[in-house]
């Protein structure tokens, strides 16, 4: 990840890193939720 | 086909759900349009180059990270007042703790990416840093805390106090750490600090961060209130059912089953 | 009975189970010194390294000797409903608080003079001066005392209580840590009037966390 500019951009490497880490995380905890609150629901529901 | 909410109590959640789908898009659009200026629109800066896009993530997510934290110390105070007692100020003290563990470590993280092309390290031992490092180790406390099985009281009194004990002590672990940090800079390479002359164009981007970012963690915080109440109500309800299950089957037949059983659990013993 | 009195009462209390049991001074002062000994395996003895990161050493075992300290002043409780007993002394929570702080804090500065003796002889500093440094220690050392019995208190009831605490515990020192190493280093190797807004800082947190303490600690003992 050097300062080589790698689409137009410097340091491509570390800021695409940073950006993608977040969506992802950011996207994966929103997913966890999601899903957890799914299956909570749907065992409400069958009681 | 029953409504799987009509049995829902009223503290189940933050927000109407159609107020929540509407933040959850506005949000995501919020997200896009920063990505779009963060990365394209804004111009790189004059010292450190595109590196500076980072901090349009970092900033917000420190900014967020607070937040979580002073919305964590504010329901637990409420809850721990007598008169605004009341399970929502627990539940929400808890999911915006658990958020802002997440933008603590996105913060180190991503001021590590900074830092490495800006300084040339992966940490340095920046005043603002340390702290952050420091708040996110308060945070992972809590949560240890708020993991052990308790009555829903015991918990509650003890995770809203341990909250409010690392709410104050935040600003000392600032001023203590800037006083260290400030006291040692001279000569050091990291004198360059992170903050950019930002002006135009990347002021905007980076209020546009900290309005994308908000509107995300005020989503998330609902989404995550909403999954605590149905796990804590089906914790109630299994302990309850489990209670009822006891007391029939220590009643000989033929004697009456009282009608009520307790529903929360009885106090909490050693755990 | 008045607040000094039943203070009095609860320090003496856990002191002289200390004075019976002896488990500070065969225990954790050991434990004091043989972490001491560890960094210097860890650092290099021979090129001055040890002299210079001295105070930052003997803190951090100040601070490790502490979780001990804290355990054990939970711990004695632990057993024949002991903490029943303290619930229903009729003492109140400001007074149990102080009293136990007090004990632990007299503990530790116990440990400190002897840890302070082995850093002296062993790593080769010299204590220049002196006001600065015994201000700035015992500071600490209340901020550490009522911080401790503070998170004490609270995972008390708690199976997990011992690995707990460190983890609650050390973040919230941190500050502590950083004051009184610098306040050593001015005093020791420094400008000594440096040493003077640390020795400050250090205690306005042992007030602030005395004062938390006063306030907690009865209802965090009824959850116990």
């Amino acid at each position: 990840m050097s300062a080589a500019p790698v689409l137009g951009m410097q340091f491509a490497g570390y800021v695409l890193t940073g950006w993608v880490l977040t969506g992802v995380v950011l996207g994966s905890y929103w997913l966890w939720i999601v899903l957890r609150t799914k299956r909570a629901e749907r065992s409400r529901e069958s009681e | 086909m029953t409504d799987p909410t009509a049995t829902e109590r009223d503290d189940m959640r933050l927000l109407k759900p159609v107020v929540s789908t509407v933040l959850g898009w506005a949000s995501l659009v919020a997200a896009v349009v920063l990505a779009l200026f963060g990365l394209w629109g804004a111009p790189p800066d004059e010292v450190q180059s595109d590196a500076q896009r980072l901090m349009y993530l970092h900033v917000p997510a420190a900014w967020i990270a607070y937040l979580a934290f002073g919305v964590t110390a504010l329901g637990s105070a409420l809850w721990l007042w007598p008169r605004t007692r009341s399970t929502v100020w627990d539940r929400v003290a808890g999911a915006s703790a658990e958020i802002g563990v997440i933008f603590t470590a996105l913060t180190l993280v991503l001021g590590s990416l900074w830092g490495r092309p800006v300084w040339g390290v992966w940490w340095a031992w920046d005043a603002r840093l340390v702290t952050t490092a420091v708040l996110f180790f308060l945070y992972l406390g809590y949560l240890a805390l708020r993991r052990i099985p308790s009555s829903p009281e015991s918990r509650a009194k003890r995770c809203a106090i341990a909250a409010l004990i690392a709410f104050v002590d935040v600003p000392i672990v600032h001023f203590s750490v800037n006083w260290w940090r400030t006291l040692h800079q001279q000569g050091t390479v990291f004198n360059q600090s992170l903050d950019a002359k930002i002006h135009g164009v990347m002021a905007f981007t980076l209020w546009l961060g900290v309005l994308a970012f908000t509107l995300v963690y005020v989503y998330l915080l609902d989404r995550r209130y909403r999954l605590l109440s149905l796990d804590e109500d089906r914790e109630d309800r299994e302990v309850a059912l489990a209670i009822a299950e006891r007391v029939a089957a220590e009643r000989p037949a033929g004697k009456a089953v009282p009608d009520t059983v307790p529903s929360a659990p009885v106090g909490g013993s050693a755990s | 009975m008045s607040l000094w009195r039943e203070v009095m009462l609860v320090a003496g209390k856990d002191l002289r189970i200390e004075a019976r049991s002896k488990v500070t001074l065969q225990q954790i002062v050991p434990f004091g010194m043989i972490v001491l000994l560890l960094f210097a395996f860890a650092l290099d003895p021979d090129r001055g390294i040890l002299r210079r990161v001295a105070p930052g050493l003997f803190w951090v075992t100040v601070l490790l000797a502490a979780l001990l300290a804290v355990s054990r002043s939970f711990g004695i409780e632990a057993d024949n409903g002991a903490r029943d007993g303290l619930r229903l002394s009729g003492l109140d929570g400001p007074a149990l608080f102080l009293g136990k702080a007090a004990a632990l804090a007299v503990e530790l500065l116990a440990l400190e003079v002897v840890l302070t003796l082995v850093v002296v002889l062993v790593y080769g500093i010299h204590l220049n001066t002196l006001v600065p440094l015994v201000l700035a220690t015992i500071a600490a050392t209340v901020g550490v005392a009522a911080t401790g019995t503070l998170y004490g208190v609270l995972a008390a009831g708690l199976r997990v209580r011992e690995t707990l605490v460190p983890v609650l515990l050390l973040p919230v020192v941190a500050p502590v840590l950083l004051g009184a190493t610098r306040a050593w280093e001015a005093a020791i190797d420094g400008i000594p009037s440096d040493a003077w807004p640390w020795v400050g800082l250090l205690g306005v947190f042992a007030l602030l966390f005395t004062a938390i303490g006063m306030l907690a600690f009865g209802p965090l003992l009824e959850e116990a």
